[in-house]
C-alpha cells in the first residue's frame, strides 16, 4: 500500500509542472470605431494577394538569401505579394535571433518582438530558420505551415491563382508631430463566408541598416555584414497578436456587406522600437480564428509619404 | 480501415495458437477454454417519421429522410487469458446525436484486445471504465441518449491483492468514429481493510488530467481574446481532477463520504462565456437496512465541475457532449411516463442536492415507498419549496403496494414536483412548474402465463402543457407477448400551450400502440406512437427531446 502511494504521490508531482498560457491580449485595444453595413451594390473582387511571413534572425545565415527569395516573389507579382520578416523573442531560437554581439559586430537594434512569437505559437516553433509562412496555409501534402524557401515562389503563384472573398481598402493618417496615426481598415465582402474572420494590422519599417550573419557563397564560411539593409522589419502588430474578431455578428459575412474600423498606432513603439515614419508601413490582413490560421487577403499602406 | 487491420493481425494471432493446442487428456473445462468463448449481442431501431406539426414533431426527419435506423453488433471472442471485442456500429440518418439533424455513417464504433497476466490486466483500443463514482472519471456508453465516451488508448489493471486494485490508463476520448483530440490520463487506486467482522472500510483515491491539444487551444484562446479586457484570463492546457472516497460498512450501517476536486481552468457559463474557475464536490450517503425497513440519506454539492474533453464542446449550453465524468443525479429516477416527465439535469456549475428515500415492509403484502428530494442553487437548503429564486427542483413520492392475493396486485401513490424549466429545459420564460401527480398500477395473473397490467397517471399542472392524463393497458402471454395499448391525453392546456385569442383548446393524444415478442435471447418490438417532447435522462445525464410521431420498430438478441 505504502509503495501504491509513494507512486501516487509522485505522480500528483510530476504533473504540477509549471505550463506556458497560450497568449492573451491584455492591452487595451487601439480600435477607435467600428461600424458596418450593406452595401446595395455588391463591390468587384480585388485580386489575391498573399503574404509571405518570413521568420528571419540576424544570426541565420541563410537568411539573406531567404531575403532575396521573398523579394523576387514581390517583384513578380507587384501589389499582390507583401512581406514581413519577424524575429521572434523566443529562447528557443535565441542562437538565430539573438542580437549579435561580437567583437567588432555588434547589433544596433534588437529585432526580436513577442508578437512574432506569438504568431509562432499558433503555428508552431520551427527547428531551424528561415522557414516561412504563405498566408499561413497549410498546403495540400504538408505536415507544417512552415516552409523552407524554396518552396516559398511555387507555393506563392498557387496561393494567387485563388480568389478572395473579401477586398481590404485602407486610408492612413499621420501626424509627425505627435508619432500618431490613424488607419481605417473598409472590409467590403464580395461572397458568404461561413468561418470566423479576424483583422490584423502589422507596422513594420523597411531600411534599417544593422549587423547580419550570412554564409560566404564561395567559401561557406561564416561573416558579418554590418550594412546590411534589413526590410519589412516586424515592429508591432497594432491589434491583438493573433488578430481582432470582424465581427461577433453572426452569419454576417454577406455579398455586401461592409466593416469599417478605425486604429490609432504610435511609431514610437517602446523605448527600444522608434519607427523612422518614411520607412513604415502598414500591413492590414484578414485570416481565419487561430484553430484555421489561413490568411485571406492582405493589403499595405505607407506611414507617411516618401 | 487501419482499426479493422490491426484487429484482424491480433485475432489471427491468437487463433493461431488456438489451432496449435490439441493435447490429449485435458478436462473438458480447459479444453473449453482452450477452445476459446464466442460471445456477442445485436441491437437495431429503426424509427419511421409521420409529421405531426401540432406537438412540434417536424424535425429533419419528417420532412426528408422519413426514416432512420441505429444497429450495433458486439462480439467477443475470450481465449488463454486473452479478450478480443470489436463491435460495429450503423447509424442512417440518426437524430441519435443531435436531435436536429440526420447523421449517417457506419463502421467500428469499438475495439479491444486484453489480456490477463496473473495479477494485471492489460487493454489496449476503446474501454469503458470508471474511478469510484465516477465523478473525476467516467468513459461509458449510454446509447439511448446518444453518448459513447469510450476512450481509446491503454489500460493497466493491477492487483497486488485482493484487497488492493491500481487502475492506470491514457488515450483520448471516442467522438463519433473519430477521436477527440485531448489526452487523458489517470490513475485510481482502491484498498479495502476489514478491521473486524463488523466494521471494513473501502478506501480509494483518483487523479485525472486532461491535456487540450494545440488546435483547441488556439480557439479558446482566440475566444478570450475577444472579450472585453477585464474578463479575459490565461487559460490552461493541463486539468487535474483528484478525489478521495471511502466506504464505511459498520453492521447495518453504510457511510460513503467523496470530496473532488478540479484545479482552475477554462469552463463555460450560461451565458457562453468562460471563465477561470476552480471545481469542487462534496457526496456523501448514509444507508441503514433491517428487516422491513431500508433507508437512504444523500447530500452533494457540486460548485464548477465542469469537466469535459474541452471547455468549448459544451455548446450550445447545456451540452451532453464530451463529458469525462459523470455526475450522479440525487433525485428518484421514475419509470412511469408522466411520473418521468421532469426530471433534474444535474447543474454542473453549482447546485445542492439532498434526497431521503426510505422503504417500509410492514407486512409480507405491504411494501410503502417514500423520496423526497430537493436541488436548489448553491445558496443551500430552504424549507419553502416555493421560494422560486433557489430551489431548482423538489420531488415529494410515496407509493404503496399490496399484493391482495396471489393473482392480485395494486399499487398507488402520489408525486408532487416543483420544476424550474427555464434552467433544465431552456425555455426562456417559461413558468416555474408546480404538478401534482397521483397515480396507481394494477396487476393481475390469470394463469401462470397469461397476466394483465393497468396502469394510470394524472398530471395536474397549470404551467408548461398543463393538465396530462395517461393511462396503459398490457397484456403479457409469457414468455414470448407483450402487448400494451396507452394514450397520455392533453386535457387542459397550460402555460406553455394556451390557444390563440379566439381559439379553443382541443385535446392531444400521444397514444403508443406496442408489441412485444421474445424468443430466448431475442426481442423483436413494433409500436406506433406519438411521445411528447421534453427531457430524455439516465442518471443525471440528459438531452432535451422534440416531439416524436411514427412507428419504432426494434430488434436485439444475445448469442
Amino acid at each position: 500500500m505504502n509503495k501504491l502511494l509513494s507512486v501516487f504521490t509522485l505522480v500528483v508531482v510530476l504533473w504540477g509542472c509549471k505550463e506556458k498560457a497560450p497568449f492573451i491580449n491584455y492591452d487595451e485595444s487601439t480600435k477607435l470605431t467600428d461600424s458596418t453595413y450593406v452595401e446595395l451594390t455588391v463591390a468587384t473582387p480585388q485580386p489575391k494577394t498573399m503574404l509571405l511571413e518570413d521568420v528571419s534572425g540576424v544570426k541565420c545565415v541563410n537568411c539573406p538569401d531567404a531575403a532575396v527569395v521573398a523579394r523576387g516573389i514581390m517583384n513578380a507579382f507587384p501589389g499582390r505579394a507583401f512581406n514581413i520578416v519577424m524575429h521572434p523573442a523566443i529562447a528557443a531560437l535565441g542562437s538565430f535571433v539573438d542580437p549579435i554581439n561580437k567583437e567588432g559586430y555588434l547589433s544596433k537594434y534588437d529585432f526580436r518582438t513577442k508578437d512574432a512569437a506569438d504568431i509562432l505559437e499558433l503555428v508552431g516553433i520551427p527547428g531551424a530558420l528561415p522557414r516561412g509562412l504563405i498566408n499561413r496555409r497549410l498546403f495540400s501534402g504538408k505536415t507544417s505551415r512552415l516552409l523552407g524557401r524554396e518552396e516559398w515562389y511555387v507555393r506563392a503563384e498557387e496561393e494567387l491563382q485563388t480568389a478572395t472573398p473579401v477586398n481590404i481598402e485602407l486610408k492612413n493618417e499621420y501626424d509627425e508631430a505627435t508619432g500618431k496615426g490613424l488607419i481605417t481598415v473598409t472590409l467590403k465582402y464580395t461572397q458568404t463566408v461561413s468561418d470566423k474572420h479576424y483583422l490584423s494590422i502589422a507596422l513594420v519599417e523597411d531600411s534599417l541598416i544593422d549587423v547580419q550573419e550570412y554564409q560566404d557563397p564561395q567559401t561557406f564560411q561564416v561573416k558579418y555584414n554590418p550594412d546590411y539593409v534589413h526590410m519589412h522589419v516586424l515592429r508591432d502588430i497594432v491589434t491583438s497578436a493573433t488578430g481582432d474578431p470582424v465581427t461577433d455578428l453572426q452569419n454576417a459575412f454577406t455579398p455586401g456587406r461592409v466593416f469599417v474600423k478605425q486604429y490609432s498606432y504610435k511609431t514610437k513603439v517602446s523605448d527600444n522600437i522608434d519607427v523612422n515614419p518614411v520607412h513604415g508601413k502598414l500591413l492590414a490582413f484578414v485570416h481565419k480564428d487561430a484553430s484555421g490560421i489561413d490568411i485571406i487577403q492582405a493589403a499595405e499602406i505607407h506611414v507617411a509619404e516618401h | 480501415m487501419k482499426k479493422i487491420a490491426a484487429f484482424a493481425v491480433l485475432a489471427t494471432m491468437a487463433l493461431g495458437s488456438f489451432a496449435q493446442v490439441n493435447i490429449p487428456g485435458l478436462t473438458e473445462e480447459t479444453k473449453q477454454q482452450e477452445k476459446g468463448q464466442f460471445s456477442g449481442n445485436f441491437q437495431n431501431n429503426n424509427q419511421f417519421y409521420v409529421k405531426d406539426s401540432a406537438i412540434g414533431a417536424n424535425t429533419t426527419q419528417y420532412e426528408r429522410e422519413l426514416s432512420s435506423s441505429d444497429a450495433w453488433l458486439f462480439l467477443n471472442y475470450k481465449i488463454s487469458g486473452f479478450s478480443f471485442s470489436l463491435r460495429y456500429d450503423l447509424f442512417n440518418n440518426t437524430p441519435l446525436f443531435d436531435p436536429f439533424t440526420a447523421y449517417s455513417a457506419s463502421g467500428i464504433g469499438f475495439w479491444q484486445v486484453s489480456k490477463d497476466l496473473e495479477k494485471l490486466n492489460i487493454t489496449i483500443g476503446n474501454f469503458y471504465d470508471q474511478f469510484g463514482t465516477g465523478m473525476v472519471f467516467r468513459a461509458y456508453e449510454d446509447r439511448n441518449i446518444g453518448i459513447d465516451y469510450a476512450v481509446l488508448g491503454a489500460r493497466i489493471i493491477y492487483s497486488p491483492t485482493e484487497n488492493t486494485r491500481l487502475k492506470a490508463f491514457t488515450g483520448q476520448q471516442k467522438f463519433r468514429f473519430d477521436i477527440r483530440p485531448q489526452i487523458l490520463k489517470g490513475v485510481n487506486v482502491e484498498h479495502r481493510i476489514a478491521i473486524s467482522d463488523n466494521l471494513n472500510t473501502e478506501l480509494g483515491a483518483s487523479l485525472v488530467n486532461r491535456t487540450i491539444d494545440q488546435a483547441s487551444m488556439n480557439d479558446i484562446a482566440s475566444t478570450i481574446n475577444s472579450y472585453a479586457l477585464p474578463e479575459r484570463f490565461d487559460p490552461t492546457y493541463n486539468v487535474f481532477t483528484y478525489n478521495a472516497y471511502n466506504t464505511l460498512n459498520y453492521k447495518r450501517f453504510t457511510l460513503y463520504l467523496e470530496y473532488a476536486h478540479k484545479t482552475a481552468e477554462a469552463i463555460m457559463f450560461q451565458d457562453l462565456k468562460m471563465r477561470k474557475r476552480e471545481g469542487n464536490i462534496y457526496y456523501s450517503s448514509l444507508s441503514y437496512s433491517a428487516k422491513g425497513i431500508g433507508i437512504n440519506a444523500q447530500y452533494k454539492r457540486i460548485e464548477n465541475f465542469q469537466f469535459r474533453a474541452s471547455p468549448l464542446i459544451v455548446s450550445p449550453y447545456p451540452s451532453n457532449q464530451g463529458l469525462v465524468n459523470y455526475l450522479p443525479s440525487l433525485t428518484r429516477q421514475n419509470t412511469y411516463r408522466l411520473l418521468a416527465r421532469y426530471n433534474a439535469v444535474v447543474q454542473e456549475l453549482g447546485e445542492n442536492a439532498m434526497q431521503l428515500e426510505v422503504t417500509l415492509k410492514p407486512s409480507k403484502k405491504t411494501q410503502i415507498n417514500l423520496n423526497g428530494s430537493m436541488v436548489t442553487k448553491l445558496n443551500g437548503f430552504t424549507s419553502d419549496v416555493t421560494d422560486t429564486n433557489n430551489v431548482l427542483f423538489s420531488e415529494g413520492y410515496i407509493d404503496v403496494t399490496h399484493k391482495f392475493s396471489s393473482k392480485l396486485k395494486i399499487m398507488a401513490g402520489v408525486q408532487v414536483i416543483n420544476y424550474n424549466q427555464t434552467v433544465f429545459e431552456l425555455k426562456a420564460n417559461a413558468p416555474y412548474v408546480r404538478a401534482f401527480t397521483p397515480f396507481g398500477e394494477l396487476t393481475y395473473r390469470f394463469t401462470n402465463t397469461r397476466s394483465v397490467r393497468i396502469e394510470s397517471q394524472y398530471l395536474v399542472t397549470d404551467q408548461d402543457l398543463g393538465h396530462l392524463v395517461n393511462a396503459l393497458v398490457e397484456f403479457n402471454v409469457a414468455p414470448h407477448w407483450s402487448v400494451s395499448v396507452s394514450d397520455m391525453v392533453n386535457t387542459k392546456h397550460g402555460a406553455l400551450n394556451h390557444p390563440a385569442p379566439g381559439q379553443t383548446f382541443k385535446f392531444v393524444h400521444y397514444y403508443n400502440f406496442f408489441a412485444a415478442y421474445t424468443y430466448k435471447t431475442t426481442r423483436i418490438t413494433a409500436a406506433w406512437l406519438k411521445q411528447v417532447a421534453g427531457v430524455n435522462c439516465t442518471g443525471g445525464v440528459c438531452r432535451v427531446e422534440p416531439a416524436f410521431s411514427g412507428a419504432r420498430v426494434t430488434l436485439s438478441t444475445n448469442f
